[in-house]
């Protein structure tokens, strides 16, 4: 307000502006002049007429602005317009200066000394310059301290965010450092194909340059592998979690640099159920099947070498045992039964191995097809009656009138029998008991065949280790023959090839009971009857 | 049987063809021994058997080859092949083409021996080779 009373000052002022001043001057000095009359002193009258002239002068300032504003004098307004625009700021720091003139102006025209009038100008214009410059400095103060809260406060967030941004930065790169380093190939596929991750393993392995790898590049385009197709597809098996290992040969023009990988695969899934992809983890196991080759071969090669004079021997004894070159003592064909014994017990050994060996190597193949149960039974007790009725122990064939035919390879299901039987023969005491037994399996569709024994049983400790390979357990008689310790794996080989099962009975409380199942053929032809030979 | 039939067994298994030719002897054949295909060859030329028994795996020349050498002038001589069980089955199947009499394994008993020599011999009475 002072700055506009100023500035109108400086300005010439139009005819309403003289005519307003001119009145207010009038009814301000008037009384001041009368005033000298009422207080006496001309002292107090002059401070009376100062002070009534500045209240004048606000008042009068303050009217001139309310009515030029709305009046509309122009040409002030668009000058203030133009100089607030122009230096705002000058404005506070020339307050004091042009507050000092005037109230000069105002009390010169008061009477009294011109020493004082400046003096009282200069205190209230002091007074009024400290008002002013408080509040300003206390608003500043206050705005000062809201702006750096303002900064403070995000300068702090700022923090919080790039502190953040950085742990994450730093899971990041650890787990793409950790999948990168994995020995294992890893691949993640979408459900196109198309490559979503690759580690340097993978990329190694599959034989792929960095820039097949890329994200989003179909895995098919760089391999164009047929082996491949069943890596990247998913398979449409309505499979969940993992699948089932898969090898994969990538063929090479030269042999030595054939691979074989393994990948294990597992389906990715959406909250839905649908598959968006896969992961699979990519070993090498080129050398494990070399290992597993060059393993079989040997065997192969060890049998063939072992048996040939094996032959030769059991042939050479038997010459001497039939009495081809000339007739035996009693002594002389005890001894050489002994040798024919224990070489039929190392053929078996030998066979035994050939056997594992092409199980391991799944190069067994069974011909199964409906076969009636019963003659095979007869056929093992036939083979094994000598040597049970050498130890008085007694083989009982129990067939259910009604057991159907089952499906399997009669050659290997003999072996299984004889296996059971002569394990039973073995660790039966004299005068002991072995039944065999057939029947269709109450609790599932299968045929159940057992053999129990009247032997000493077998603790609880060693079932689980039955099914192992050269494993024998519990106490056998000086005299017997020792087994391999491959009759039982063997067997639960060819079981597990027949789609049965072959355990120890848990519920059997006298002796050993081994049970195994085989599939029963679909259309029962003939049905066995009821046998019961003492053999 | 004819006890002058004269027999050649063909093996590089010294100890085997020993206790097969002493069973053979015992039942009144003469036997002859090669060690390989092309001593084999050579006795035939010079005395041809009766029957001969010819082992597949062999050193400097196999059963198989040496069969077929002998068929490119012999189709009728009785050759049984004998062979270790575990072999594969192509090399029984090669020798059948080529006509043979039999198969002998080598784990199998000499009463067993007697039975494929008896039909070996019965196929010189027919004239043929060939099963």
């Amino acid at each position: 307000m002072l700055e506009q009373l100023r500035v109108m000052m400086k300005n010439k002022p139009n005819l309403n502006q003289r005519f307003i001043l001119g009145g207010l001057a009038w009814v301000l000095f008037a009384p001041a002049a009368q005033a000298k009359n009422l207080f006496g002193s001309e002292q107090t009258a002059t401070l009376y007429a100062l002070v009534v002239t500045i209240l004048g002068a606000f008042l009068a300032g303050y009217v001139l602005i309310r009515f030029s504003q709305k009046s509309g004098t122009a040409r002030f307004k668009s000058d203030e317009k133009k100089k607030r625009l122009a230096q705002p700021q000058m404005t506070q720091q020339t307050d004091k200066k042009t507050l000092l003139p005037a109230i000069m102006y105002e009390m010169s025209k008061m009477s009294g000394s011109g020493r004082q009038k400046q003096n009282i100008a200069q205190s209230v214009t002091e007074l009024v310059t400290h008002a002013v410059e408080e509040q300003m400095d206390t608003m500043k103060k206050d705005l000062t301290q809201h702006y750096n809260k303002i900064i403070e406060e995000q300068r702090r967030n700022e923090a919080v965010l790039q502190h953040k941004y950085q742990v994450t930065l730093a899971d990041k790169k650890q787990t793409a450092a950790v999948l990168e380093s994995i020995a294992e190939g890893l691949v993640v596929v979408n459900n196109k194909g198309e490559v979503i991750m690759m580690n340097a393993a993978a990329k190694g392995l599959l034989e792929v340059e960095d820039k097949d790898a890329r994200t989003g590049h179909s895995l098919l385009d760089s391999l164009g592998e047929k082996q491949m197709v069943s890596l990247v597809q998913p398979s449409n098996k309505k499979s969940r979690g993992f699948e089932e290992d898969r090898e994969i040969i990538l063929s090479a023009k030269q042999e030595s640099t054939k691979k074989v990988l393994r990948a294990s695969n597992a389906m990715i899934t959406d909250e839905n159920g649908n598959t968006v992809g896969m992961v699979s983890v990519l070993s090498d196991v080129t050398k494990q099947r070399e290992l597993d080759q060059m393993k079989a071969d040997f065997v192969s090669k060890v049998s063939h070498e072992l048996r040939t004079p094996i032959v030769a021997m059991q042939h050479a004894l038997a010459i001497l045992s039939d009495q081809v070159a000339g007739s035996l003592t009693e002594e002389q064909q005890k001894f050489v039964s002994l040798s024919q014994r224990n070489l039929e017990r190392l053929n078996n050994l030998i066979n035994d191995l050939l056997d594992l060996s092409k199980l391991e190597a799944k190069k067994m193949q069974i011909r199964p097809q409906a076969t009636a149960i019963g003659p095979v039974i007869q056929q093992v007790c036939d083979s094994l009656e000598a040597w049970a009725n050498s130890k008085a122990v007694t083989l009982t064939q129990r067939v259910a009138p009604d057991t159907p035919e089952a499906i399997f390879d009669q050659a290997r299901i003999i072996q299984v029998i004889t296996n059971l039987v002569g394990n039973s023969i073995k660790f039966t005491p004299k005068q002991g008991r072995i039944t065999i037994e057939a029947k269709r399996s109450e609790a599932e569709d299968m045929l159940e065949v057992s053999v129990s024994d009247s032997g000493p049983g077998i603790s609880k400790e060693d079932i689980p280790k039955l099914f192992g390979k050269f494993q024998q357990v519990g106490e056998r008689s000086a005299t017997d023959i020792s087994g391999t310790g491959l009759g039982l794996a063997i067997s639960k080989e060819i079981v597990d090839l027949h789609q049965g099962q072959i355990y120890v009975d848990p519920n059997c409380t006298q002796g050993t009971r081994f049970v195994f199942t085989l599939p029963l053929a679909p259309l029962p032809s003939s049905t066995e009857p009821a046998k019961k030979v003492e053999a | 049987m004819a006890e002058k039939h004269r027999i050649l067994i063909v093996d590089d298994e010294v100890d085997f063809a020993e206790s097969l030719a002493y069973w053979l002897e015992a039942k009144g054949y003469p036997v002859e021994r090669a060690e390989n295909g092309k001593e084999a060859l050579e006795r035939i030329a010079e005395n041809p058997p009766d029957v001969v028994f010819m082992d597949i795996n062999m050193p400097v020349m196999g059963g198989i080859e040496a069969l077929k050498k002998l068929r490119e002038t012999n189709k009728t001589l009785p050759v049984v092949m004998v062979t270790a069980a575990y072999q594969d089955t192509e090399k029984f199947m090669q020798s059948k083409e080529l006509g043979i009499s039999g198969f002998f394994p080598k784990s199998e008993s000499l009463n067993q021996l007697g039975r494929v020599l008896e039909i070996a011999l019965k196929g010189i009475k027919t004239g043929s080779a060939g099963e």
